[in-house]
């Protein structure tokens, strides 16, 4: 099994690198955050509502204290909400501190039950009840348990400001909700278009750093893999900025935020709610050690069946063919048990993980409520702040259950991330030159010196080549696969860069030349004519600006127009997936056209061996010779006729020239390229 | 349908998925529970009647709900979720096993990348049905009912206005789950079109750097990427209103309770006890309010892959043995007699007329297309001709079993598919029974022995998509050790030796011929040197022998033979 690396937020160097394509966007993420504070902020202050209600308007009731020398203090510290009658001092129930309580009732200074206030406006209502009440300046005191014995209605009189401050705080929640609403709206939106913009600036410089990367590279790395680089790596990242780093902040203000308001509202519950935070630490480190192993048996064993299964059906002839299915059977079996059982795996350490949490959770609202509860009969706590105390342990929660996911979502959007910065420091390129060198005048010389080169250590591809291509020459190289022809062409354009020799195009060092001008100097055919989707139009001019009419002309000249225009869109006409709706000679005719759009001084033909019907053969033979005219041309040839119209032939063997000259000349001498001719087959 | 089918695993196991979903609504009731524990608790705060042990054991009460919730909702996941895994385990073998049996045409006109999507996507879509789909349904129907009665138990009044915006929360999953159904393809499309652009790219990237369009390829590039940028944009626009939108609902029920239950305390219509409750339960009721969205949504995607999956498995292979047909291993005599077969209406062998004897090596020649695969599909029994009979010694081919004839058949691919495994395992798939000894010296005489023990860990190096990179010779040559440990009657190269040198190719067909002498060797080739030693090649043309012969006769008399013999003289 392979290993997986394991990343923690002190993995800071991929995070910081990372911050270089976060950084043009720090004011929105700026906007973000405050976003997010506020949200964060009506949350927390939801429940405050509730209490408020509760203890200000619902329970709102007073103390009676008897009235003597002590009292008269408490009465001064609370000055403002004290009331003072004949014989006793009304206190709101919620001022009185734990402490002065402890007093009052030590020295039995507290009237048993609670009383509440009645404005004096609505005496005659009182007084139809048989109630005992105490005058004050600002109303009556009536013994809370009263209020039962009187009627629905007189009580929606008395009470007409608490039940219309009731209201007034249900719609202040009602509009904070929308306010809410509206801020994580934006919010949302805003760092959606900030990660998606991160992501398309990563995708885009991963595209131009792979693009500009050496052949090499491209040898080494296969293409289904450059792929998922620049996309599916790429897209782990959004979950990484959002869920993980955006969320993960506001769970982060969220639980602070609840703290302080818990610290504020009553101390005592709030340090035993602090003591859950070890367990709670305790258990997420755990979870998250079996989870991360779970996790990754599940990723590693989906794999196997996706591998197998991927396999088994690209080679499905050959197991029919073989009378294997059995042993297949077996073999799939045996690893979709495997994917089974590595999910279950899973799923016990979530199943064993998540009601746990449910079970803590409960298990503190217990704790609360006995706590609490207590608090609130001695008189230490309001009734209020208990059952916000009720909402914020939910919300403290909340969070907690989203810690395994997110926790996932990091390692794989980390190991992603490390992916993706490889390739933008991928130095597997050709440089340029610091000051490059122009040719006095392009004339299409080329000149290989003493060149030997090696894909792979210890194997030289080229052992020591050296020859010169005048201007308008046209040449040939001929030789078995492996031969080293290819390279050739790979060296002179520079897709690989060699160590030993020199290279030189009209007289220049190609390594002194910017790559770009060296390019521009070649038109390439290639054996596999590329196709891009798109129309005939763009495969022939690929990204240029060229005019239609210069584009037919090309085509003209290359005899591509004749099949061209018999197509239904003609030039506009899509080429489907490879080129699959043209057949290879047709392909080759708009390669032709395509090389020549850059008026090229040297002409680089790779031939294709696949056998071509005889009349788009004679097309191409004749394109081929006109394309050649004129110009320097470089053929890896395969035709006959290509080979016999060279100026000069190169005959390659195991990477060396053993011998070159024009075709008469090459049977005369009855080496090696008559040897070819007459009695092999060049493999 | 779906039901149906995930009520047929139910059916195996009766008990424990009662249990399941036993626990299931003990979970529910128990969720139910603990709000009424904590209103008491808060009414007893206010109002202390009874002994001052209550809160102790309201609080005990709590523990053992908590307890409770944890064992049932540990059961409950194990049972119900695990079943779904197990259902997708069973389903999916079910596929491959079904995979196995079908026959070639079926391959050809389905693209492997279908078949994966069939395997993993609507795989997980049913998944989703079985585990998350089930329990939310549930969920919704029960926990929903339960809450309601919870809460009219409570306050009728209260319970009337608070559940006033409840539906919407299922209208607006509803609609917006649809929506974000359609746009969330719309994002899987525009990925692959990304995806699609950066592999014709790199796969074209020679023409690209020599053309010097690397820049202008990336504008292109990102302007599919800025596409997807765009499409991403309008899936987080209604996740990003539907989300926020149900937590809004949901709050408003909260801000009503307030409203109307507040009021309702002081007009002693309502304890505050009973408030905290009802709050808990709006907080409760949402999930099954939400989940009537998810689970249409969720059910109708899990149908839909479903049926598609039920498809796969309807298909029957268009080549099965007759009922008459005996197990019976072959010599090696090979007759078509007028045989025409076409592919979807395209003539491929037209009247074909061909003799293939015990021993002999046999050539097959011509262009693309000519046919020559297809006779060797025929061969094998891959593909069933429209007219006309195979004789296998004789014997007409519908008499014998498919198993029999393959035994007796090796065969060498063209791509010398390899499978990720190490050599001496893809050498063992040809006979799963085979020795060492024998895979050894089966590669010597494919020529490839001396090349294996070069390699570092020489047998038991890894090969196919992850292994090393074995050059085309060596791969086509271990396809040769793997076709003949078969001990083949048969053998067929299917353009198997275009990566071997000549003289090599020359050693293993003698080597052949030494192994066995009555082999039958029949070569699909497009290279003249395969053929030189033949004992007899067909030219084919258009789906018709224009010539057999040997390789001295053939140059003389074949137009088609000779001309692909002057090409070839100087070709590479």
């Amino acid at each position: 099994m392979q290993e997986e690396k394991q990343y923690s937020t002190a993995d800071k160097t991929i995070l910081i690198k990372l911050w270089k394509y976060g950084k043009p966007y720090y004011k929105q993420i700026l906007v973000t955050f405050v976003l997010l504070l506020l949200i964060s902020g009506i949350e927390i202050s939801l429940p405050i509502i509730t209490k408020t209600v509760i203890d200000r308007y619902i329970e709102r009731n007073h103390v009676k204290i008897q009235l003597n020398e002590e009292t008269i203090s408490l009465a001064k510290t609370h000055s403002f909400y004290s009331i003072i009658t004949d014989n006793a001092l009304f206190l709101p129930s919620v001022v009185i501190t734990i402490d002065q309580r402890i007093m009052l009732e030590k020295n039995d200074y507290l009237f048993n039950g609670k009383y509440i206030l009645i404005e004096t406006k609505y005496e005659d209502i009182i007084n139809k009840y048989n109630i005992e009440f105490t005058k004050s300046d600002q109303g009556f005191f009536i013994s809370y348990d009263d209020l039962n014995s009187i009627d629905k209605k007189d009580i929606r009189i008395i009470r007409y400001s608490d039940l219309m401050n009731i209201r007034h705080l249900a719609l202040l929640y009602l509009a904070l909700l929308l306010v809410s609403f509206v801020f994580t709206y934006f919010q949302v939106i805003l760092m959606a278009l900030v990660s998606e913009n991160i992501m398309y600036d990563i995708r885009s410089a991963v595209m131009r750093s792979l693009l500009n990367l050496s052949m090499n590279y491209y040898r080494k790395n296969p293409i289904g893999r450059l792929v998922t680089r620049s996309t599916n790596d790429v897209d782990a990242l959004r979950e990484l900025l959002t869920d993980v780093f955006i969320y993960s902040a506001k769970d982060v203000i969220v639980i602070i935020g609840i703290f302080i308001v818990m610290f504020k509202l009553s101390p005592q519950l709030a340090l035993i709610m602090m003591a859950l935070i070890p367990i709670i630490g305790i258990m997420l480190f755990l979870f998250q050690r079996f989870a991360r192993d779970a996790y990754r048996k599940v990723r590693i064993t989906l794999a196997k069946v996706n591998s197998f299964l991927s396999e088994a059906i690209t080679g499905i002839s050959l197991i029919q063919v073989f009378n294997q299915q059995k042993k297949s059977k077996t073999d799939f079996t045996k690893t979709s048990t495997d994917y089974y059982k590595a999910n279950m795996h899973q799923l016990l350490v979530f199943s064993i993980f998540r009601p746990l949490i449910d079970v803590l959770a409960m298990i503190t609202l217990g704790i609360l409520i006995y706590f609490g509860g207590m608090s609130v009969l001695k008189g230490a706590l309001s009734i209020g702040v208990l059952i916000a105390f009720i909402s914020y342990i939910h919300m403290l929660f909340r969070p907690i259950f989203d810690f395994s996911e997110k926790y996932n979502i990091f390692q794989s959007a980390m190991a992603s991330s490390e992916r993706i910065l490889m390739i933008l420091d991928e130095k597997d390129k050709i440089e340029n030159p610091i000051k490059p060198i122009l040719p006095s005048k392009e004339k299409g010389k080329v000149e290989f010196r003493n060149v030997t080169f090696e894909y792979k250590k210890d194997e030289p591809v080229l052992k020591n080549v050296s020859f010169i291509i005048k201007p308008n020459e046209s040449v040939a190289f001929i030789g078995a696969t492996g031969a080293g022809k290819t390279t050739i062409i790979n060296l002179l354009m520079r897709f690989y860069d060699i160590k030993k020799g020199e290279i030189f195009v009209d007289n220049v060092n190609i390594k002194d030349m910017s790559v770009k001008y060296l390019r521009s100097y070649f038109g390439l055919v290639l054996q596999d004519v590329f196709m891009f989707s798109g129309d005939i139009k763009y495969n022939i001019a690929l990204n240029k600006e060229i005019e239609e009419e210069k584009i037919i002309e090309y085509s003209k000249y290359v005899n591509a127009h004749a099949f061209i225009s018999k197509l239904e869109n003609q030039y506009r006409n899509t080429v489907s997936e490879n080129g699959k709706n043209l057949s290879t000679g047709q392909r080759q005719l708009i390669a032709f056209a395509r090389a020549l759009t850059k008026e090229p001084k040297i002409l680089i033909l790779d031939e294709a061996t696949s056998s071509i019907d005889s009349e788009t053969e004679n097309l191409i033979q004749d394109a081929i010779s006109k394309i050649m005219h004129n110009r320097t041309s470089i053929a890896i040839a395969h035709r006959l006729s290509t080979i016999q119209d060279a100026d000069r032939i190169y005959v390659l063997h195991k990477g060396e020239i053993v011998e070159s000259g024009n075709h008469s000349n090459l049977l005369k001498k009855k080496g090696k390229y008559f040897e070819l001719y007459k009695f092999q087959y060049i493999e | 349908m779906l039901i149906k089918f995930i009520l047929s695993y139910y059916r195996k196991a009766p008990l424990r998925m009662v249990l399941g979903f036993l626990a299931l609504i003990a979970v529910n009731i128990a969720q139910l529970v603990s709000p009424r524990i904590v209103k008491n608790a808060i009414d007893y705060t206010i109002m202390p009647t009874q002994g001052a042990n209550r809160l102790l054991y309201l609080m005990l009460a709590l523990f053992g709900l908590a307890l409770s919730i944890g064992i049932f909702r540990y059961m409950w996941r194990m049972i119900i979720i695990g079943m779904a895994h197990f259902i997708e385990m069973d389903f999916k073998n079910r596929l491959f096993n079904h995979l196995l049996i079908l026959s070639n045409k079926f391959f050809h006109n389905v693209k492997t990348g279908d078949i994966m999507a069939h395997m993993t996507n609507d795989m997980r879509a049913v998944r989703m049905s079985t585990a998350f789909g089930i329990i939310a349904g549930f969920d919704a129907i029960f926990l929903f009912i339960a809450t309601i009665i919870f809460m009219l138990n409570l306050n009728v009044k209260l319970t009337l206005f608070a559940i006033i915006p409840l539906p919407l929360i299922s209208i607006i999953a509803l609609f917006f789950m649809r929506m974000l159904f359609s746009k969330f393809k719309a994002v899987q499309e525009g990925f692959s079109a990304m995806s699609d652009k950066a592999q014709e790219m790199f796969s074209g990237i020679k023409i690209i750097q020599a053309f010097q369009q690397e820049e202008a390829e990336s504008r292109n590039f990102d302007r599919i990427s800025n596409d997807y940028l765009n499409k991403n944009i309008t899936l987080i626009k209604i996740w990003g209103t539907m989300f926020p939108m149900i937590f809004l609902l949901s709050q408003v029920g909260i801000a009503i309770i307030l409203f109307v239950g507040g009021q309702q305390v002081i007009l002693n219509e309502l304890t505050p006890g009973e408030l905290v409750a009802f709050m808990s339960y709006i907080g409760i009721i949402v999930w099954p309010m939400m989940a009537v969205g998810f689970v249409t949504n969720i059910f109708q995607r899990g149908i839909a892959s479903f049926r598609r999956i039920n498809t796969f498995l309807e298909e029957q292979p268009d080549i099965k043995d007759e009922k008459s047909a005996v197990y019976s291993s072959i010599n090696g005599d090979i007759e078509l007699r007028n045989l025409t077969f076409s592919y979807e209406k395209t003539s491929v062998l037209d009247n074909i007329n061909l003799k293939i004897n015990k021993g002999q090596y046999t050539g097959l020649c011509g262009k693309i297309g000519s046919g020559k695969s297809t006779i060797i599909d025929l061969i094998m029994r891959v593909v069933e001709p429209q007219d006309g009979e195979i004789l296998f010694d004789e014997k007409n081919y519908k008499d014998l079993k498919i198993s029999g004839i393959r035994d007796s058949i090796g065969y060498v691919p063209q791509d010398s598919f390899l499978f990720s495994a190490t050599i001496e395992e893809n050498i063992r798939f040809g006979k799963p029974e085979a020795s060492n000894e024998e895979i050894r010296e089966m590669c010597k005489i494919a020529s490839v022995h001396q090349n294996i023990i070069e390699l570092k860990d020489n047998y038991n190096t890894l090969v196919g998509e992850k292994g090393v990179a074995l050059s085309g010779g060596q791969k086509q040559r271990i396809c040769i050790a793997r076709a003949i440990i078969r001990n083949p009657k048969i053998l067929i190269l299917d353009d198997a030796l275009s990566a071997v040198d000549t003289n090599t190719e020359k050693e293993i067909l003698t080597n052949l011929k030494k192994f066995s002498e009555d082999i039958t060797v029949i070569v699909v080739s497009h290279r003249i040197s395969s053929f030189i030693n033949a004992d007899i090649i067909y030219v084919l043309d258009k789906g018709k022998v224009e010539n057999k012969g040997t390789h001295k006769v053939l140059v003389k008399k074949s137009e088609i033979y000779k001309h692909i013999y002057e090409i070839q003289k100087l070709e590479a």
